[in-house]
């Protein structure tokens, strides 16, 4: 017991209190006895009367032994003739230590006179101790979160919401089903046979007269390239990026029993390169038997392709 | 231009061509293509690299060739220590009349084998390389015309890469072809050994003349090659520069820098020589195509993504082949 008073004398000891004329100053902390890290609150008292004019100085910067943290606000009140002022300054200290709060100077004038008078608060004494740690104990795990009890509101709102969530999202499904129903099935695709485009085309480039116009190297690249494009959708050959030579090797691999097709499409290539690329000036005749040759390639490459497949071509 | 004529023309000064096919297989085996495309650089006027593992019969392929021809021919061993004047010459002082006097190389001749080019240092690649695109040489203060024919014929090794300088880009772009000599087949290597463990190898003979060459080349240079042929040519080359603007987006990112405007002349050119080899007045896609790959893939530079990828610029010619239309 006799301790316990001892340690509250102590503390009160570092409340020193500082009496001038008409102005009184004071510093204290909260306690003696700090651990390291806790944060250490200096106080700084001033009851003055209202003719003095008080210098606050800079105590983060007197006290050196400490480390600053923050101000927090300045407290001001009149009380009557006098004005309280109270400041308070936060420090920390981050190792152990018997630490010494210097004696805060306090500069002020007085009415209307420019001389500057001063005075001061004592020293205080702390003492920044480290925790102790008792090892025999045994080690503990860390807490356990804290169970918090659901109140009956609060679960009334949880289901509340699961509701609406579960109506908004029945009504946006039947929205979406509406919408569904209203879209119009995709129409397939028609399919047209190679053998009926090339024909089509055959019969177009007829139509148009064009080496009777004398456009006879047009007439001769159109002619192949029908040709070469049914090659390509019937026989899967590569017809439009190869060269005739490279056509007629890959042809006579897919037509390998009708050695006359071959040679018949062998001169109908040969007869136009001459043409697309010699400047060649065929008869009338050779042309009118280059469309001869194209719709009997044509015919004789589809039945050549049904009996491979086994299966009849449309059209 | 008459293509009747112009076919005739072809006729006549083609003659000599299956002679030096004939005279050529009797010292080498298949490698059909290797010869033909040897035959498109000495009618197209065109340096050829030749590359491939040794023991292909690079370097017996160009002897048999420069014999076939009456002409001068030369085989210099590209080496570490070759110097520039062992090739193009120097000035040697005659202590006699205490003159100097110009002693060409071996440069001066019609066809030159540069065997193992990348065996020299730059300074030696440099002079040759120098004198195959000016077809002169300056020795001291006077510049010497070369002899027409002239024509390099040069080999290299892709798999030895130590005490080698290889040629740069802008250099092995003076080689109108880079040929690529492949394995023979079991059936071609089985004559091969027929023919060399039983010595029955025939003499070559000189069968073509200078004159020969000189007036193929004039014909080459006639052959009639249509806007549709020019047309897929200049396709080919764009692609390989703007692989997306013919629907190679895969490549873009493959081809660092595409072929140059010599890849397009060179392909115009050995078009033109493979027509006439196959006696044609006119050139067909199929002349292009067939010489596409030894054109270009010395002047497609891939990148590192392609190498990782282990893509050479010969797939990406094929891809480029594949996706353009034919005329």
């Amino acid at each position: 017991m006799v301790k316990i008073y001892r340690l509250i004398l102590l503390l009160f000891i570092s409340v020193v209190t500082i009496n001038a004329q008409d102005i009184t100053v004071q510093s204290y902390t909260d306690s003696a006895s700090y651990y390291v890290g806790d944060y250490i609150q200096l106080h700084l008292e001033l009851k003055y009367s209202k003719s003095i004019k008080p210098i606050i100085p800079a105590v983060k910067d007197s006290v050196k032994e400490l480390e600053f943290i923050k101000n927090l606000p300045i407290e001001k009140k009149e009380d009557g003739e006098n004005v309280i002022e109270k400041h308070t300054f936060i420090f920390s200290k981050y190792d152990s230590a018997e630490i010494k709060i210097p004696p805060i100077i306090i500069y002020y004038t007085q009415g209307n006179s420019a001389d500057q008078k001063q005075t001061q608060t004592s020293e205080i004494k702390l003492s920044v101790k480290k925790i102790l740690v008792n090892a025999d104990e045994e080690i503990k795990d860390v807490k356990e979160p804290l169970e918090i009890s659901l109140s009956p509101w609060i679960i009334i709102l949880i289901v509340v919401g699961v509701l609406l969530l579960a109506l908004l999202g029945y009504y946006l499904y039947s929205r979406y089903q509406k919408k569904k129903a209203n879209i119009l099935p995709e129409e397939k695709p028609i399919y047209i046979p190679a053998y009926n485009i090339a024909l089509e085309a055959l019969q177009s480039l007829e139509g148009r007269k064009l080496w009777q116009q004398g456009l006879i190297k047009e007439y001769h690249t159109e002619i192949t390239e029908i040709i070469r494009r049914y090659i390509e959708a019937d026989f899967n050959i590569p017809a439009m990026e190869i060269t005739s030579g490279e056509l007629m090797i890959s042809l006579s691999e897919v037509i390998t029993e009708d050695k006359e097709i071959l040679d018949s499409a062998n001169r109908f290539f040969e007869n136009a390169d001459m043409v697309k690329f010699a400047k060649f000036n065929p008869m009338p005749k050779v042309n009118e038997e280059m469309m001869a040759q194209a719709y009997d390639f044509v015919k004789k490459a589809k039945e050549i392709k049904e009996r491979n497949n086994g299966v009849a071509i449309n059209g | 231009m008459d293509i009747t004529v112009l076919n005739e023309r072809i006729r006549k000064e083609s003659e000599f061509i299956d002679v030096l096919f004939h005279e050529i297989s009797k010292a080498i085996v298949g490698q059909k293509n290797m010869v033909e495309k040897l035959v498109v650089g000495l009618l197209s006027n065109g340096h050829v690299l030749l590359e491939g593992v040794p023991g292909l019969a690079k370097t017996l392929a160009i002897k048999s060739l420069s014999s076939v021809m009456k002409a001068n021919f030369q085989r210099i061993q590209f080496t570490p220590d070759l110097l520039p004047a062992d090739l193009l010459g120097t000035l040697i002082y005659n202590q006699k009349d205490g003159n100097f006097t110009i002693k060409k190389g071996p440069i001066f001749s019609n066809f030159i084998l540069a065997d193992e080019i990348n065996r020299a240092p730059a300074k030696v690649q440099s002079a040759l390389l120098e004198a195959m695109q000016e077809r002169q040489v300056t020795i001291s203060d006077t510049t010497f015309q070369l002899d027409e024919p002239f024509l390099v014929l040069a080999t290299q090794n892709p798999i030895e890469q130590e005490g080698t300088y290889p040629l740069p880009e802008a250099q092995v772009d003076r080689f109108m072809l880079k040929i690529k000599i492949t394995y023979p087949s079991k059936e071609e290597e089985l004559k091969i050994m027929r023919m060399y463990t039983n010595d029955i190898s025939e003499n070559i003979n000189a069968v073509v003349t200078k004159e020969d060459i000189i007036r193929a080349r004039k014909v080459v240079k006639d052959i009639y090659i249509d806007e549709k042929v020019e047309k897929y040519i200049l396709d080919i080359v764009f692609a390989t520069r703007n692989p997306a603007d013919y629907g190679l987006n895969e490549l873009t990112d493959l081809i660092s820098y595409g072929a140059s405007p010599r890849a397009t002349l060179n392909l115009a050119n050995g078009a033109k020589s493979m027509a006439f080899i196959k006696r044609r007045g006119y050139v067909v896609p199929e002349d292009v195509r067939s010489i596409c790959a030894d054109v270009m893939r010395h002047r497609i530079a891939v990148t590192y993504e392609a190498e990782a990828q282990e893509i050479n610029s010969d797939a990406i010619i094929q891809k480029i082949l594949n996706k353009v239309e034919v005329p």
